[in-house]
């Protein structure tokens, strides 16, 4: 176990600390991810790194001192009998499938759940889940906003893999046009929204693409855009000219969050792939370490306010947590607080021109003002 | 309303009493008269003096007309000795010149201020066109059947010649030199709720209302969105229903058909009915993803490994209306080859996609559909089922009037209020020839299934 002197930094910060006995019950934070593989080590790397501390991932418990330990799991399942367990104080998570288990019936409602980078907009009906990622109505709208400004009144199309993600953001966005109906905005026309594969997905061997009808859908339907909403091997299915995709049939493709990254040789003139914010620095290369960066910093702040006990109270614990607010200052991805996940939608849209190069500008799109997406500048 | 020259028949008539009143010596001061009317109920009030001996009211009747000028009646008089006060109860449509003189044993006082009221408690109907009528004639009809036109009356509002007419009907008319003014319904206190037909007229009136606002009463709006509207009472079944019954339906056909269903869905996106069409769509989506998450979770394969039947969406595509669009549609398809087709829009449109497309199974949102168009498709209809579908408009319009009936009833007659009407009108649920309706109501009606028979419409479940 690694044990790191956090209490001297509360003592720096002016947190009044009584005592660290070591007959001091354990408050727990647990962060639940659902593999060890790059994205999730990256969740585990930010989390700490916003604690101030130094991740090994050889280690899976981190003494904060002062009462409190991080503990690292790999098995989402786990997550709903974690917040039975009293002296858990907190968990955090990290997919909207495995997020969504803070929700079912059997998981205690009296913790702190902070969901890195889950974007379900289900996940929104969860009182004690802090969301720090912006949800799919949120991206559903930012996407609906761009293609607007780039299309004008033209026709667009949704291609979507039906499951659980893509449906929720192929819903966002059908509310979205249809907010735009009733308020009478003469935008974008949606011609057709087709699925990718023949049927739900089972499993991966189950699944086949459709690659011939969706093409030949969109050239019949004369289409200018396309809204993807999907995963990586479904967008290089349908526009990886290796693999035998054609990303000609139309002029511009709208990708969404799960396909980002594009790496620069699948990428071509005319896509645009949006994706959480990825704030500029070079401390990862994935975007889940600056959501799980704010997750750790945010709970340290909430250990602040709640100081030292032996006897942890997580309904208090939780309600400090509905209290505290990470200014855009202490954040990397943007200010945090229970009300802003959809307050403020902050993007990385990446950006391919005709050589293949790749630009990426950073959108905020303030949902609260329904004001559109304000490019914050180009990278 | 009141023209100068009525209003000077009454002050001369007052002046003349005044005139013979004034022979005493030190009577009392002129009182300071003040009414208060809530309801039907009128009050009168005014400073009470010590050296006065009695009071006595005089009243000139002068009750509401809706064509021509006001009448007033005779001058009279009530005896009121020492009291403070005075209250009654009138009928809708009385109105009134009132003043108030006081009287010792020295002789009158002089006339106080006059006052004019007029009782006309009304709920304002909207339903302007021909296709109205039948709106109209039920919702007259439950007001006559219930007695109701006497505490409150129907102003049906039929015809107007241009938006600046309508304008000045709901925002009222500031009074000029040459002209009385006019209270709109908006400000008019009297207009206790007022009927409207579709979406777009329910969103215009509750988009301009203030907070002492009436009763606002739709009878056909069915988009979703309408149903958390402040003070707004939909009385035809929202989307959700149709769009519940619809997939319903479906997935009944799926299971049926003891395979893989394939469906696609048409949305009508053409001008005047695509809020209407895409909301029901959205509602057709929450059901369908539902399911479709639901298996993604739980899967669909039986133990033997066999996938079990079950209604797959293979695309949406929208539909202008016009035959070039049909046409491409048909060309999809053909590719496509689903089983059905869901089509959610514009009953009148639907003819150009089915002559292109006649050989699909389709199942049709609510709407007109002539039967000898669609007499050789396959074609299934949602139909709002009234138990008697040939008169649904009497119907729906008869509930209206029975459910604003039922509220006016429970009300006293001090009560007839905006504010009580509206909240009462929250805690009723009334029993209507078209379901059950009221704001708590979830269903407030259902939907019939009808296929092309060998004679006409049948329904089929």
């Amino acid at each position: 176990m690694v044990k790191i002197p956090i209490i001297l930094k509360m003592l720096v910060t002016g947190a009044f600390i009584v005592c660290a006995s070591s007959a001091m019950a354990a408050n727990k934070i647990v962060c639940i991810t659902p593999d060890d593989k790059p994205k999730s080590q990256a969740i585990h790397e930010g989390l700490l790194a916003g604690m101030g501390v130094k991740y090994d991932s050889s280690v899976s418990s981190y003494d904060l001192g002062n009462g409190y330990v991080v503990e690292i799991q790999t098995d989402s399942s786990t997550l709903i009998a974690k917040t039975q367990q009293k002296e858990v104080i907190a968990v955090v998570c990290r997919t909207s499938s495995s997020c969504a288990l803070a929700l079912d019936e059997a998981a205690a409602k009296d913790l702190l759940v902070v969901a890195t980078t889950a974007t379900s907009s289900s996940l929104k009906v969860g009182s004690n889940l802090l969301r720090l990622s912006p949800s799919n109505i949120a991206q559903a709208r930012a996407i609906y906003q761009e293609i607007s400004t780039d299309i004008g009144k033209q026709r667009f199309a949704m291609v979507y893999e039906p499951e659980t993600y893509a449906l929720d953001l192929y819903n966002g966005l059908i509310a979205e046009y249809f907010f735009e109906l009733f308020l009478g905005v003469n935008g974008p026309i949606l011609a057709a929204a087709i699925p990718l594969h023949e049927y739900i997905n089972l499993d991966d061997t189950q699944k086949s693409v459709r690659l011939s009808h969706v093409k030949s859908v969109l050239q019949q339907l004369d289409v200018e855009a396309v809204a993807y909403f999907g995963f990586s091997d479904g967008f290089a299915a349908l526009t990886d000219t290796r693999v035998g995709g054609d990303p000609t049939v139309v002029n511009r493709w709208y990708v969404g969050d799960a396909v980002y990254p594009v790496e620069p040789d699948k990428g071509f003139a005319g896509l645009k792939v949006f994706g959480l914010y990825q704030p500029k620095g070079d401390e990862s290369v994935y975007n889940q370490y600056y959501y799980a960066y704010d997750a750790g910093k945010f709970l340290i702040k909430v250990i602040e306010n709640y100081g030292v006990t032996d006897n942890p109270e997580r309904a208090k614990f939780l309600e400090i947590a509905k209290n505290t607010e990470l200014s855009d200052d202490e954040a990397k991805t943007g200010r945090k607080t229970f009300e802003t996940a959809d307050e403020f939608g902050i993007f990385t849209v990446q950006m391919f021109d005709i050589e293949r190069n790749v630009q990426s500008k950073a959108v905020i799109f303030n949902a609260a003002h329904a004001g559109g997406m304000t490019p914050e500048g180009t990278e | 309303m009141i023209n100068g020259t009525v209003k000077m028949r009454v002050s001369i008539s007052l002046l003349m009493w005044m005139a013979l009143s004034l022979v005493y010596a030190l009577p009392p001061e002129a009182p300071v008269l003040r009414l208060e009317i809530k309801g039907l109920q009128v009050s009168a009030k005014w400073n009470y003096a010590d050296d006065v001996s009695g009071y006595r009211l005089l009243y000139a009747y002068a009750p509401h007309h809706n064509d021509g000028p006001l009448k007033i009646g005779p001058l009279q008089s009530i005896e009121l000795g020492t009291q403070a006060s005075f209250t009654t109860t009138l009928r809708n449509g009385d109105g009134f010149y009132v003043a108030l003189q006081a009287y010792n044993a020295d002789g009158n006082s002089p006339l106080s201020n006059i006052e004019h009221f007029m009782l006309d408690k009304k709920i304002v109907v909207l339903l302007p066109t021909t296709d109205d009528v039948a709106l109209q004639e039920g919702i007259k009809k439950a007001f006559a059947d219930k007695g109701t036109e006497q505490r409150v009356r129907l102003e049906i509002v039929d015809s107007w010649r241009e938006n600046d007419e309508l304008k000045k009907m709901f925002y009222g008319v500031r009074q000029t030199d040459e002209e009385a003014g006019r209270r709109g319904y908006i400000d008019d206190p009297n207009v206790l709720a007022i009927v409207t037909r579709n979406t777009g007229n329910a969103l215009a009136v509750t988009s301009q209302l203030r907070d002492d606002r009436p009763l606002v009463v739709s009878c056909t709006a069915t988009t979703t969105l309408l149903k958390n509207r402040r003070g707004l009472l939909l009385m035809a079944p929202s989307n959700s229903v149709q769009a519940d019954r619809m997939y319903q339906h479906l997935s009944l056909e799926a299971a049926n058909d003891e395979r893989m269903f394939k469906y696609a869905v048409i949305l009508g996106n053409d001008p005047g009915i695509v809020i209407y069409s895409v909301d029901l769509y959205n509602e057709l989506l929450r059901n369908i993803f539902l399911v479709e998450t639901t298996i993604q979770v739980k899967g669909r394969v039986d133990n033997d490994g066999n996938v079990q039947p079950f209604a797959q969406m293979v695309g949406t595509f929208t539909f202008d209306g016009t035959e070039a669009q049909a046409e491409k549609i048909a060309s999809v398809m053909e590719a496509l080859a689903p089983d059905a087709a869901i089509y959610v829009g514009s009953s009148s449109s639907f003819k150009t996609l089915y002559d292109k497309n006649p050989n699909l199974k389709w199942v049709v949102s609510d709407g007109s559909y002539k039967y000898e168009d669609f007499k050789d498709g396959e074609i299934r209809r949602l139909n709002f089922g009234s138990g008697d579908s040939q008169n649904l408009y009497q119907n729906l319009g008869y509930d209206v009037g029975g459910f604003l009936a039922e509220v006016i009833d429970t009300l006293g007659d001090s009560r007839l209020e905006r504010s009580t009407l509206l909240e009462k009108a929250k805690e009723i649920t009334y029993e209507g020839k078209t379901g059950t309706k009221g704001f708590a109501v979830e269903k407030n009606g259902w939907y019939e299934i009808l296929k092309a028979g060998d004679e006409g419409w049948e329904k089929i479940d």
